[in-house]
């Protein structure tokens, strides 16, 4: 549909925008080394602060244009089965009580033929079974210990008859066409798995608000964008994620050496050479965590366990064998995605620093709000940008897109305290 | 070694080559623009720290006779009461310390003790109130100074010119040449100089000061200076011939205040906002001012008067139409141009501008290195004395923002020439290799550009045009500011006929009090031939300060002291003709009028409160004083930043504008939540499967046909689809009759059962519907009657056959709307078109071809 001229007009478009751009925060900038021209200032401290400014904009815009160029090539493949081959949805569960029942009702209802929903309750101590159990046509397998998600998978698995295997979450619920989409990818035979889309349905707290925008950009930009560069993408999500079975067999199934095993199973399929996918349109709900502190945890758990996972597929990272994922994506996460956090950490601590040791303290710090107001812009365009694309432009979410800044900002803590714990246990292993 | 010894030896070498040029320059500065009409002759001050024994005898044996001043220790006084006396009758007395020691190595209690203890002392035996000090070894720290502040201590001398940084105590920094400092210590025990030599010295610094009309301040020590009897003399006859005149300090405070504020001024900043010239002319007049500042051009390059030509003269010249109506008003009209600071030419050529460290071009100020800006300024100068008569060329902004600046490669270059080095690079000017020649060289750098101006001036109109600057105030009290702005006083007095500091005390957030040190300190910077104008606030700011009537005569007060005027900033405020937050409420004619009749009682002013006329058409964001601090660029970027978000935000909102246009048209939207069965027929009777059989047969169907088996398939849902499928297995394991190869080989006949045949057989044994144990395969009883209940209920293996073909057959549809092919399965009755995003219900379609078997999704062949 995109013809190629209007691909390469549009990367170059975003080459001379991004240009643009930088040239426009290197103002401010240029007026926070102004405000701190004092003495016990050296020149090569602004010159820090500058060149630190200019390449964290950079960081950010530059990847921005080349997602929304890459996205514009995304094809997301054939919209239904070509068969209807039988398929198991396997739901794990621990301690989802409240939550499961909405998981399985979602999974029966699917608009398509055939196909086994088995429920896994890795060992609850709530009436999580009891509640499976009272569904006759749905498949329970109940472990007696809490072993964790990846073996519940497993369990799953080696019970699985469907040539085909959904995994989803005991706290998500499948949109009803969600597994006709999936389906649909694996007439071909080199697709190994897909992704689907995660959304927070009804965000209710302003967590989920913000949370449900960067799922939207993550997802509608980010994975489009991977697809789009012609990539596999790089995690298929807990809450919906569709393999080949015998894809899965090959690789062993999952397993719990990382704290995200869906990120790692996602990198051990590529690593056997098959492709992963993804369908924007199957999609499945989720329940994000609602307070700070259970968002704090889940991202805590995620920032360690993708730091883990890198390090055990370092093999993949800048190797040509893997393409745009080797070359760009996963030197992408973990450099931008991990060491840009350092970069966000220097940016923030500076400042003030740069504020108390400053005569001038007041000018340092209208300086400072003047960059983070000029990021701050940055961030909401990308956000408001990503949510237009993704058409779910409301009234309300154009609001919280341009909130992202300081969310981002907590979950750069979250990733840099993650890395801290990561760098130190590592060594401690060792 | 060998390589530390060089440089040092490269370094002393650069350091002989500044001395030399800084003598060279200071000596034509002061012979070419030094000799002033009506010069009064300058101050010597001749300082004695005296602290030991031996001082009796040598302050004895010198035997001098002019007015002089000893700082004399605590514990020097105990011991000579009688002397310390008989010096007091016609000297000043400061204090030296109690003991001598180094206040900066004492702890916090020693030293207030010691202070307290010296001040007590040395107050008793002299018999009057001791208001100087001088530190021993010119050592202190802030701490020293504040708690002499609480001891009543008002002057300090400890200070040399080069670097004054007391900011406490006002200052009276002993005199220091580029050769050195006036100090006995420094000519005969560090430098050993012989006696010819040292009076020679001496009396080329004196000539030096003598000439710019400067005091001449020189530290002593009487133990010292009596071993060199001969030079002090020599000194004072010296001295004595040139006509000028011997003062104790005490004498110079007294000489320096007792100037007056003869002449009033204000400065005329049309920037600010409407003037009517009728108006400002009267109000003038009404307050008997002497002097305008008119502003010429403002800082931000847009010109009221400057190098546009076309607007001389015309209805747009305001500055013309101004600067007759107060020249006619008897006002003497001075120019006032901002040199250094010009947004619009730094913008227009930021090759102009100056330069940070980092290589960045400032967007306000220019380079006074480059020749292309000085020609601007001068003709700009030059443009303004051919086509007004005025009577002064005032400048502003003579100076840099900070020492980020300016490393503009001219600004190198010439620097380069003058240490005569090849190349230096910019990181290195603030190291301490070059630091001082460095800022050394950039305040030369600014005080050559008035040079040029005030030769300019000179050539073409002589003295009856004078040159005037608004100078930082902390340039002249700091050596740190002097060295940020490149600002000296010294340099730049040679070139002006009147110094206006300003002395804007709220918004540098000093007390009231500054002023009379920047009377004090500028005065002793410019010398008694210069007319020193104290530039004073006549505006307030709302949020920041409020200079209310009463704060306004208290500054009146302080700052008419040691001054030769006082010129106020801004008119329109002053006169509350400007923005009302911004006005003062005094009454300005009367209270101006009344500083020159009763200069020193102006305090009897009574403040008068009077309405202040509403000015609705004022600027509301008019900018504060002349010369703000160089942090007061936010205003553009908050424009910016203004500019941005407007930008991004309108941007958002036609996007999405035009997104929720696009939703409305079908299928365009990714499609949530169940998105089949659009337009499908209404819920009538299932069609006969065997006809619909016998057309696909033929490979290709309408869309009708579709949605009918579409319907068919649907009608058992997924739950019904695995019971048939149970069913189907236990008719294949009858029909199979005990034979499990030949299960098998059924299983394999019917498409994608390879695993679900297996798995149902699975199921079936676990209902205890089929046996299989070791050979024995078969159904069970129960099995049989499940089977013949449902056959006999209508299930059809026949029926259930075609519905498993079907499920694994594909189907080409051409989009109707774009053409593009798609494969789907017979199970839904509408697709998704893969290429134009719209969905299409089959019914619609004309043409399906089916019967494509699809490969099982499991085998590793690819298919197109």
């Amino acid at each position: 549909m995109w013809p190629k001229a209007v691909t390469v007009l549009a990367l170059g478009a975003a080459a001379v925008a991004t240009w643009a751009l930088v040239a426009l925060i290197e103002r401010p900038i240029e007026w926070l080394a102004i405000a701190s021209d004092q003495p016990q200032l050296p020149g090569w401290v602004a010159h820090a602060l500058t060149t630190l400014f200019v390449y964290y904009a950079a960081s950010v815009l530059v990847p921005f244009f080349l997602f929304v160029g890459w996205r514009t090539l995304a094809n997301t493949g054939p919209t239904a089965p070509r068969a209807a081959p039988f398929v198991s949805i396997i739901i794990p569960a621990f301690d989802e009580e409240p939550h499961i029942a909405n998981a399985i009702d979602a999974a029966l209802d699917q608009d398509y033929p055939s196909y086994e929903v088995i429920i896994i309750d890795d060992g609850s101590s709530d009436f999580t079974k009891y509640v499976a159990d009272r569904y006759d046509v749905v498949r329970l397998i109940a472990l007696r210990a809490n072993l964790g998600k990846a073996h519940a998978l497993n369990a799953g698995l080696a019970q699985a008859m469907g040539s085909i295997v959904v995994c989803s979450d005991s706290d998500s619920a499948l949109a009803r066409d969600a597994l006709k989409h999936l389906v649909a990818h694996f007439a071909d035979p080199a697709v190994g798995a897909m992704a689907g889309t995660v959304e927070i349905p009804d965000p209710r707290s302003f967590a989920q608000r913000l949370q449900s925008i960067e799922y939207i950009y993550g997802q509608n930009l980010l994975k489009l964008a991977q697809l789009g560069s012609g990539s596999s993408v790089a995690v298929c999500p807990g809450p919906i994620s569709a393999f080949r079975r015998t894809a899965l067999l090959q690789i062993g199934g999952f397993t719990d050496r990382t704290l995200t095993e869906d990120f790692d199973a996602t990198l051990e399929l590529i690593r056997h050479g098959f492709a992963v996918g993804f369908d924007p349109r199957a999609v499945a709900s989720t329940s994000a965590p609602s307070t700070w502190q259970l968002l704090v945890k889940q991202r805590m758990r995620w920032s360690r366990g993708a730091l883990q996972t890198m390090r055990l597929y370092k093999a993949l990272l800048l190797s040509r064998t893997f393409g745009a994922l080797g070359l760009f994506w996963l030197p992408y996460f973990l450099f931008i995605g991990y060491g840009g956090v350092i970069l966000d950490a220097l940016l923030i601590g500076i400042l003030p620093l740069l504020a108390w040791s400053s005569e001038n303290a007041g000018a340092m710090v209208a300086g400072g709000a003047v960059c983070f107001l000029a990021l701050e812009l940055l961030s909401g365009v990308q956000f408001a940008t990503a949510i237009v694309l993704a058409g779910r432009a409301s009234p309300r979410t154009m609001c919280d897109a341009w909130l992202m800044k300081p969310f981002t900002i907590l979950l750069a803590g979250v990733r840099l305290a993650a890395m801290f714990r990561e760098f130190k246990g590592h060594h401690r292993s060792w | 070694m060998v390589s530390l010894a060089g440089r040092l030896n490269a370094l002393s070498r650069v350091a002989v080559l500044v001395a030399a040029v800084v003598c060279i320059g200071a000596g034509l500065t002061s012979r070419v623009y030094g000799q002033q009409p009506g010069k009064r002759a300058p101050l010597v001050l001749l300082t004695f720290d005296t602290e030991m024994d031996e001082d009796v005898r040598a302050i004895r044996d010198l035997g001098v006779d002019v007015p002089v001043t000893y700082f004399i220790t605590g514990e020097f006084a105990q011991r000579n009461g009688r002397l310390v006396r008989q010096l007091a009758e016609r000297n000043s007395i400061g204090s030296h310390g109690y003991s001598h020691g180094n206040l900066k190595e004492m702890d916090r209690d020693q030293m207030r003790k010691e202070l307290t203890l010296q001040k007590v002392v040395l107050e008793r035996e002299v018999g009057r109130p001791i208001r100087w000090f001088r530190a021993p070894y010119l050592e202190y720290d802030e701490e020293v100074m504040r708690t002499l502040e609480e001891l009543g201590f008002e002057y300090d001398s400890s200070d040399t010119e080069r670097w004054i940084r007391n900011t406490i105590l006002t200052e009276l920094p002993i005199t220091q040449t580029s050769s050195g400092m006036m100090s006995d210590y420094d000519i005969f025990v560090e430098r050993s100089l012989s006696g010819d030599a040292a009076l020679s010295y001496l009396k080329e610094a004196y000539d030096q000061r003598a000439a710019a009309g400067r005091a001449f301040v020189v530290l002593l020590h009487p133990r010292i200076i009596a071993a060199h009897r001969q030079v002090l003399h020599g000194l004072i006859e010296h001295i004595r011939a040139t006509g000028a005149e011997f003062v104790s300090v005490d004498q110079y405070v007294a000489a320096t205040r007792s100037a007056t504020p003869r002449r009033t001024g204000v400065w005329i900043d049309l920037s600010l906002g409407a003037h009517d010239p009728a108006q400002t002319a009267a109000d003038l007049r009404a307050a008997r001012m002497d002097e305008a500042f008119l502003s010429a051009n403002d800082p931000s390059g847009i010109d009221y008067y400057g190098s546009v030509t076309s607007k001389l003269g015309g209805e747009q010249d305001a500055f013309g139409r101004m600067q007759k109506l107060l020249k006619a008003a008897g006002l003497k009209v001075h120019a006032w141009i901002s040199v250094n600071k010009n947004l619009r030419l730094a913008k227009l050529r930021p090759d102009l501008a100056m330069h940070k460290q980092n290589g960045t071009a400032s967007t306000a100020w220019i380079s006074p290195s480059q020749a292309e800006v000085r020609q601007h300024v001068l003709r700009t100068v030059a443009a303004i004395l051919e086509n007004y008569e005025i009577d002064g060329i005032h400048l502003d902004y003579i100076r840099y923002p900070s020492l980020n600046y300016d490393f503009n490669p001219a600004a190198i270059e010439r620097y380069e020439a003058e240490v005569g080095l090849a190349s230096v690079s910019a990181d290195d000017l603030l190291s301490s290799r070059h630091y001082t020649s460095w800022v050394d060289w950039r305040a030369r750098e600014i005080a050559s550009l008035v040079a040029e101006v005030r030769r300019l001036v000179k050539d073409k109109r002589g003295e009856a045009v004078v040159v005037s600057a608004a100078l930082v105030a902390d340039a002249a009290l700091s050596y740190r500011a002097m060295e940020g702005y490149g600002q000296s006083y010294p340099l730049l007095a040679g070139s002006l006929d009147l110094i206006l500091p300003m002395a804007y005390f709220q918004l540098e957030r000093k007390p009231v009090e500054w002023i009379a040190d920047v009377n004090f300190i500028s005065r002793y910077w410019t010398g008694s031939g210069k007319a020193v104008l104290t530039g004073l606030q006549g505006y307030q700011k709302p949020g920041a300060f409020t200079l209310d009537p009463v704060t306004f005569h208290r500054m009146l007060e302080v700052a008419a002291p040691g001054t030769d005027g006082l010129v106020f900033y801004p008119y329109l405020y002053l006169f509350g003709r400007g923005e009302p937050s911004h006005n003062l409420e005094i009454d300005a004619a009367r209270t101006i009028a009344a500083i020159k009749t009763a200069s020193p009682a102006v305090a009897t002013v009574a403040p008068v409160q009077q309405p202040v006329p509403a000015r609705p058409d004022a600027n509301p964001s008019a900018p504060g004083p002349s010369e703000r601090s160089s942090s007061g660029g936010i205003g553009p970027w908050w424009l910016i930043a203004w500019v941005v978000a407007a930008t991004g935000i309108s941007a958002g909102a036609v996007l999405w504008l035009l997104w929720s246009r696009r939703e409305r048209q079908p299928g365009l939207r990714s499609s949530r939540g169940g998105g089949d069965a659009v337009e499908t027929d209404a819920n009538g009777p299932l069609a006969d499967w065997r006809q619909l059989n016998q057309s696909i047969q033929l490979g290709s169907v309408s869309g009708q046909v579709c949605v009918q088996v579409s319907r068919i398939l649907r009608n058992h849902g997924p739950r019904g689809i695995d019971k048939n499928r149970l069913l189907y297995t236990l008719f294949l394991v009858k029909r199979s009759d005990g034979a499990l190869a030949s299960f098998l080989d059924a299983v394999r006949s019917v498409p994608g059962w390879q695993q679900l045949g297996l798995r149902n057989l699975q199921e079936a044994t676990m209902l205890r519907l089929v046996l299989q144990e070791g050979i024995s395969f078969g159904m069970t009883p129960a099995g049989e009657e499940e089977l013949q209940r449902a056959i006999d209920a209508g299930f059809d293996p026949e029926f259930w056959e075609f519905v498993e073909g079907r499920m694994h057959e594909t189907l080409a549809i051409d989009c109707p709307h774009c053409g593009t092919g798609n494969l789907s399965n017979w199970y839904w009755d509408s697709f998704e078109c893969r290429s134009c995003r719209a969905t299409v219900a089959l019914h619609r379609v004309e043409r399906i071809r089916c019967g494509i078997l699809d490969v099982p999704a499991d085998a590793a062949i690819l298919v197109h």
